[in-house]
């Protein structure tokens, strides 16, 4: 390590470049791309397909079917009709899903009331409501998919030794941030072919919204995808960093990541302090990034980026002070 | 023109720990430009270690060490002029041997044109221009071997750091590897461990002897074994005790061992400053006033009785 710790941005290049070959010839990379193509096509198909199935049986079977059972409802037969009916059912529970933990001061819990009413007609009504409840799904479980492709960044290398032929050649600055940035591409290229499929599909078979709509949310979700990812790539680099084996930093990245929402939810029924929990990593924050205030989208899109630096900065500190 | 008189290395009281175990303790010696410079000593004296510290792959616990005159701390600064060869590094099993050499290649400056250009010259020196577009997977201990080497000798390193290059190779690819090493001693320093004494007494001017962490011994060939070499000789017949009686009395010799005779080493003592040629010509002399012509003669392995005597153990395993 340089004394200077300099970043030479050509060897950046060649780093990253020569880093995402590899973990697609490895297979951790190409592991990486197939979990999280099944996982963003399984919650679109989980989403949409029932939709699709329950307009096709309302179109089939017309409106006098089973008049007895279905007084007072008429089961709809195009998809329009029953995504309306889906999110007029399922609004109490997104509102619940959304809302922060109940404060006991009553003017604020009353704000926050209002704000999450606000935040729940803008995913349902405003916004494509299913594309909405496919990026929170995406958005929940995409931290718990990322360390898939993001533990092995140093810690295969680091014990099979193979960094040794780097290291008289770069500074260790640029092995570890090209790294980075390698699976950074690798998981927002990743994210960005399941938006782009799952739009795709949204506008040319679905066809409840308009194109514009599907295409602006999908771009939001995306980024809002991107700004997620990133701490967690970095809280992954952290851990590659600190262990020689993959398998050890697999286990870690999930214990962590996942840990640190099921401390806080659990933790939550001793102590509602245990809540912040959640603001160890961006779990307490992320949802925010679909959220309908742009000023609101930006301080969280800043904030996971802080996230970001600061893993980020842990990580290169232990990768550059330890033996390798 | 000035001559360059910067150690390649220059090593100040490294101390290196595991644990509880002492990997280093107050090493110090230079190695000189433009040497070729053997690390001796028994397994897990340190010589890995030592050298990893010189790479910057570890970081000594205390001392300091220069690398052609950089702080070891920036040694990473002196790309492509610095090259190692590390015990037990593995490639990358799935990437093209190529692509990664022309990866780290590249690192060190040149366009991807001139590196694969020097890329495929160094495979074909090893013996490895065929597996070019094979991963690492298919290839076997020595073979990998072969490959650590050629990227230690991509480029034009001023020093080059050799961890037992030919630890695990079969005789023939050992001395390919050492031949090789021989070709680049007059454009490069060249640092090598090994186990084999013969083979740094072949190779190297300059030697270190680790024990135990420790240096116990430092110089060069020349001055270590001056006191203590060793001339092997062998007879068209075995000599009689009176032939034996006349080598014992010359000068400069202290002992004459039968091995398997009509196989003998002579060992001498050239402390009073005879010199070598001189020494084994009183030999030659002697043995041609009883009628006996040396079949061959060859000189001993004097640095192997300097090492037993320094480390007060067998050779190193």
């Amino acid at each position: 390590m340089s004394a200077r710790g300099g970043i030479d941005s050509r060897q950046l290049g060649l780093i990253c470049s020569h880093s995402l070959r590899h973990s697609m010839r490895s297979g951790s990379g190409l592991v990486f791309v197939l979990l999280a193509l099944f996982f963003g096509l399984t919650v679109a198909q989980a989403v949409i397909s029932p939709i699709e199935a329950i307009a096709s049986f309302g179109a089939s079977s017309g409106p006098s079917t089973f008049p007895s059972q279905n007084q007072g409802f008429s089961l709809p037969d195009s998809p329009a009709d029953v995504e309306r009916q889906v999110v007029q059912f399922a609004r109490p529970v997104v509102e619940w899903l959304l809302a922060p933990p109940e404060s006991d001061d009553p003017a604020r819990q009353r704000e926050v009331e209002v704000a999450t009413e606000r935040w729940t007609d803008f995913v349902l009504d405003d916004r494509p409501a299913l594309l909405s409840a496919i990026l929170f799904i995406m958005v929940f479980g995409m931290p718990l998919l990322i360390s898939f492709g993001a533990f092995n960044q140093t810690s295969g290398d680091i014990g099979s030794k193979g960094l040794r032929y780097q290291l008289l050649r770069t500074d260790r600055a640029n092995i570890y941030y090209g790294r980075l940035l390698a699976t950074s591409i690798l998981v927002i290229a990743v994210q960005a072919l399941v938006v782009v499929i799952v739009a795709l599909y949204l506008g040319l078979k679905v066809q409840i919204y308009d194109g514009a709509a599907i295409a602006a949310w999908s771009l939001q979700g995306f980024l809002a995808l991107v700004f997620l990812s990133l701490p967690y790539v970095a809280v992954c680099a952290w851990i590659s960093a600190g262990v020689d084996s993959p398998m050890v930093s697999l286990v870690l990245c999930k214990l962590v990541i996942a840990g640190v929402l099921l401390a806080a939810v659990v933790g939550q029924l001793a102590s509602e302090h245990l809540y912040k929990l959640l603001y160890l990593l961006p779990w307490g924050i992320q949802n925010h990034l679909l959220a309908p205030d742009v000023s609101t989208v930006v301080l969280t899109a800043v904030a996971c980026l802080g996230y970001t630096a600061a893993f980020a900065w842990l990580g290169a500190r232990k990768f550059r002070t330890r033996d390798l | 023109m000035s001559v360059n008189t910067t150690p390649a290395i220059r090593i100040s009281n490294i101390s290196k720990q595991f644990g509880r175990f002492k990997a280093l303790e107050n090493v110090s010696f230079d190695v000189p430009p433009n040497s070729a410079f053997g690390v001796l000593g028994p397994n897990g004296a340190g010589k890995t270690t030592l050298f990893s510290i010189a790479a910057g792959f570890l970081k000594a616990d205390s001392g300091s060490m220069e690398v052609l005159g950089h702080p070891v701390q920036q040694v990473s600064d002196l790309r492509g002029r610095v090259s190692i060869l590390p015990q037990d590094a593995e490639f990358q099993r799935n990437t093209p041997i190529k692509d990664q050499l022309v990866f780290l290649r590249m690192l060190e400056g040149p366009d991807r044109t001139t590196a694969e250009r020097e890329v495929e010259k160094s495979l074909e020196l090893v013996g490895l221009g065929e597996y070019a577009r094979r991963g690492a997977r298919v290839l076997s201990h020595g073979m990998a071997k072969r490959l650590g080497i050629a990227q230690a000798f991509l480029g034009s390193p001023e020093l080059i750091i050799l961890d037992e290059p030919t630890a695990g190779l079969d005789p023939a690819n050992a001395k390919q590897i050492r031949d090789l090493i021989r070709s680049l001693l007059s454009r490069a320093t060249i640092v090598v461990s090994s186990h084999n004494l013969a083979e740094i007494q072949e190779l190297c001017d300059h030697v270190a002897i680790l024990d135990h962490g420790k240096v116990v011994t430092a110089g060069s060939v020349a001055a270590l074994t001056s006191a203590a070499r060793e001339l092997d000789l062998r007879l068209p017949r075995v000599l009689t005790e009176e032939e034996l009686a006349r080598l014992r009395a010359l000068p400069s010799v202290v002992a004459v061992v039968a091995k398997t005779p009509p196989d003998y080493v002579l060992k001498l003592d050239l402390g009073d400053g005879t010199d070598w040629d001189t020494a084994v010509g009183r030999v030659l002399a002697s043995l041609l006033e009883v009628g006996v012509v040396p079949r061959r003669i060859s000189e001993g392995q004097s640095l192997e009785r300097h090492f037993l005597e320094v480390t007060g153990k067998s050779t190193p395993a």
